[in-house]
């Protein structure tokens, strides 16, 4: 039997020791959370039969664990045995052998130094019941979008525009750098500038310069030609206010046709009062007749543009031209035989089928219009376009038949000719050449005056004894109206004669340029109307032209033509 | 009185202004014909981008509103009825400011910020709305700290009950006690779930090895299981509990970094535009 004496230790809250002594007996002594142990030791810890304490082989005593293990010193035994001074862990209580007094075997102090913590305490330490004490941060995640968009679309675009040496760096990239500033496919003309922005947008902060535009665009010109003008119209206005970039590959989008309209239906309210033009808003509604430029006498061009309605217009072009004979229906006679003819037997559409080759006599009239001078001889003709040679022409034939050289081909019809006899000596053939000249003037007279020159030409005599017989100038008006845009070429499906009254006309110098009203026959104005086409400013007229190439001139070859725009001249166009 | 909502807030005095200010905007942009198609380059386009920005400025401005207790400037609640009509109108004002033009750059990039921000705004909306009233029928009279306290009484007797009965069991209930957490990582608090919850485990195996138990210590032991059982209870109301509250929470941590992204972005949209103008 073993008698212990046990000492039940607590602590109060200022950690004052209590004790409490109570004696048990027993052989072993069960110790356990079982309520049948000898030592009962309420706590989840321990086992229901945790240990005991029994008298050895050698008569001392020894606690022992029952499939459990005792803490001694920091290691563990299964078992200990108990002297005065040794501690030994039991779970969460701690024993110790006190020094044994009279009448019992063993003291001992039980102590529950690891008391189970407060359930609640620990409940709420364990539950994290807030996103706030998990992983997640919104302040972590919102620095770091904020500085990965930062870096890679205002930093690196940024640093790509302001250092060369990025700009260099980066070529080889596959993407720009500033590639996400872009907002839409730019036009395919300026993709041949790539990735460098730059081409454009020169200065930050700075909108896109005309000179951006006019490093490659020089032969623009501006609206106006005089330029005090037009920086009163069009103020501080630049290529980028109406050609806009970056909307599609295709081409620049263009704002239009109202922005026209908004100075030209009001022209004193943009300082424009002293203007003479006249307001128009709507090509249907208040467009003005068509103005041509045309000449008047011998290719000089009419000083002003002559509005096409009241009194006809006559054109003098130096040409006698009647249409209505050569468009007439049994044809025209030709060496051929009779020829009818159409209007593309002359007008034949130029390359770009917008207007027409040039009119020219060994092309188009030749074939009829022979220039055969001798009324017996077909095989030769004068060459046309200079009265002298004419003249040269007309001498050397009839000379070289007086003085018996006579070619080959006016051989058989030699008899004809009543020429004198062929010279033998000085007297005779000063007598031929007499006949030659005699001869040719006579030829020439009725030639330049009666027969041939005058079919088309106007001719007069000049008094000089070389070449007696002048030939009006030609010129014939190419460009009618300068200041508008006419493509043949998309009126194919529209007769000539719908808008050109060529087969009535008796006369060159009448004007077949068709009136306004044949225009608007078909073209409504900005406005979509019900079996006409829509048409706005620009389907017709240029914004760039200026006034240049309003009134015609003339050129070296009789044809009139329009000057190509003046160069400009870095913003500061002259003043005429 | 019924309870009024941010929503119905002055009688929806700001849903009323957001549609004034919708159509308005609609009708400008019906009648606005640029020859160049509409986009942020018109003047429409500069006008409603600029309130588009401005719009974006205030909802943003909400952030620092709502911590100035004292501000003098209007209710919180008015604020945040303005946040949400506002914010909602800003699918049309901006998208029409784009003049429906999409691509793959940072004015797009803020677009699309823009919407993931209006849309976690959406479902914001949606769990202020219905949430609160879940939450309110899965606590009754209690809060989460009373259903804690409850459970850890709870705790307590089924140790107390468990210390008679074989180690098994009382390891088990120990572990229970333990081991059984409420909420922890965004999963769990989301799902309102432990993995291997150890006081689920406990009441499984509990039963089951009280069929092999003598009289007095089954007695000890049914007594346990229906502890358990009404700890699960709880348990299970505390985790919904922290489960709402977690969906509520949960949209604030895409709607406030997008938030401060799309500011960013929206910086760069603007640089970009003037930088190369």
């Amino acid at each position: 039997m073993i008698r212990c004496q046990l000492i039940q230790v607590t602590r109060n809250r200022r950690g004052k020791v209590m004790r409490e002594e109570r004696s048990v007996t027993g052989d072993p002594l069960r110790i356990g959370r079982g309520t049948d142990c000898t030592l009962h030791l309420p706590d989840p810890r321990i086992h229901l039969s945790h240990a005991n304490i029994h008298r050895g082989d050698d008569g001392q005593l020894y606690l022992e664990g029952e499939g459990t293990v005792l803490g001694v010193q920091g290691n563990y035994e299964q078992r200990v045995r108990l002297r005065p001074g040794v501690q030994v862990m039991l779970g969460p209580y701690e024993f110790t052998v006190e020094d044994a007094s009279a009448g019992v075997d063993l003291v001992l102090a039980v102590e529950l130094v690891m008391p189970l913590p407060d359930d609640r305490t620990e409940l709420r330490a364990r539950a994290r019941t807030s996103l706030a004490q998990t992983m997640l941060s919104k302040r972590g995640l919102a620095v770091a979008l904020a500085v990965l968009v930062a870096v890679a679309f205002l930093l690196l675009p940024v640093l790509n525009a302001t250092r060369p040496g990025v700009h260099a760096a980066s070529a080889k990239l596959p993407v720009a750098l500033d590639a996400s500033w872009n907002p839409g496919p730019i036009s395919s003309a300026h993709q041949s500038f790539g990735k460098d922005c730059q081409a454009c947008h020169q200065t930050p902060f700075v909108q896109v310069t005309d000179s951006a535009c006019k490093t490659c665009h020089t032969g623009i010109g501006d609206h106006i030609a005089d330029a005090g003008l037009q920086h009163a119209a069009f103020g501080e206005q630049r290529c980028a206010s109406c050609h806009r970039e970056h909307k599609g590959s295709a081409v620049m989008a263009r704002a239009q046709g109202a922005s026209c309209v908004a100075c030209h239906g009001d022209l004193a309210g943009h300082g424009l009062a002293a203007s003479t033009l006249v307001p128009i808003h709507d090509f249907a509604d208040d467009h003005p007749p068509f103005k041509l430029s045309l000449l008047v006498a011998d290719g000089k061009p009419l000083p002003r543009r002559a509005p096409l309605a009241g009194e006809p217009l006559v054109e003098a072009s130096g040409l006698l031209f009647p249409h209505d004979v050569h468009l007439a229906g049994g044809g025209v006679a030709s060496p051929e035989g009779r020829k009818t003819l159409d209007c593309a037997s002359c007008h034949v559409a130029d390359a770009a089928g917008v207007g027409f080759q040039p009119i020219t006599m060994k092309t188009h009239c030749a074939d009829c219009h022979r220039l055969e001078f001798e009324p017996a001889v077909t095989t030769r003709q004068v060459p046309h376009g200079d009265a002298a040679e004419v003249m040269t022409t007309l001498r050397e034939f009839y000379a070289g038949i007086a003085l018996g050289e006579v070619p080959v081909d006016v051989v058989t019809i030699n008899g004809l000719l009543r020429r004198p006899t062929p010279a033998r000596n000085e007297v005779e053939r000063r007598r031929a050449l007499d006949w030659a000249t005699q001869k040719s003037d006579t030829i020439a007279a009725d030639l330049f005056e009666v027969r041939v020159c005058a079919t088309c030409h106007g001719v007069s005599r000049t008094g000089d004894a070389t070449v007696p017989f002048a030939i009006a100038p030609v010129a014939l008006t190419r460009d009618w109206l300068p200041k508008a845009r006419f493509d043949h070429a998309s009126h194919d499906t529209v007769d000539c004669a719908r808008c050109h009254g060529a087969t009535t006309s008796k006369t060159s110098a009448e004007v077949l340029m068709p009136v306004l009203a044949t225009c608007q026959a078909c073209h409504a104005g900005a406005t979509p109307t019900r079996g006409k086409i829509a048409s706005d400013c620009q389907a017709c007229h240029g914004f760039h032209a200026g006034n240049a190439g309003l009134i015609p001139t003339t050129s070296p070859t009789g044809a009139v033509s329009r000057p190509l725009p003046a160069p400009p001249t870095n913003g500061k166009p002259a003043h005429p | 009185m019924r309870h009024r909502t941010f929503l119905e807030f002055k009688r929806y005095r700001y849903l009323k202004l957001t549609a004034v200010l919708l159509a308005v905007v609609v009708l400008a942009y019906a009648f606005h014909q640029p020859a160049t198609g509409p986009y942020g380059g018109t003047w429409l386009g500069y006008t409603l981008g600029t309130l588009g920005a401005l719009i974006i400025g205030l909802l943003l401005w909400l952030g620092v509103r709502k911590r100035q207790y004292r501000a003098a400037t209007g209710s919180l609640l008015g604020w945040l009825s303005a946040h949400v009509y506002l914010g909602t109108s800003l699918v049309a004002i901006v998208t029409l400011h784009a003049g429906f033009e999409v691509g793959w750059n940072v004015h797009t990039l803020a677009y699309v910020l823009m919407l993931a921000v209006i849309i976690s705004g959406f479902y914001g909306v949606y769990a202020y709305v219905r949430l609160p009233r879940l939450m309110t029928d899965n606590l009754g009279e209690d809060m989460l700290d009373t259903l804690l306290l409850k459970i850890a009484d709870l705790d307590n007797e089924a140790r107390r009950l468990a210390l008679t009965l074989p180690n098994e069991i009382n390891a088990l209930v120990l572990a229970a006690s333990q081991g059984t957490r409420i909420g922890g990582s965004t999963l769990e608090q989301l799902s309102g779930r432990q993995a291997n919850c150890p006081t689920a485990l406990a009441v499984q195996r509990v039963i089951t090895l009280g069929a092999s138990l003598g009289n007095e210590q089954a007695q000890a032991n049914r007594s346990l299981s229906a502890v358990l059982l009404r700890k699960q209870a709880l348990l299970r109301r505390a985790r919904r509990d922290v489960a709402y509250k977690a969906r509520l929470d949960l949209w604030l941590y895409v709607h406030v970094p997008l938030s401060i992204a799309l500011l960013v972005a929206l910086v760069a949209h603007v640089v970009s535009v003037f930088f190369y103008w």
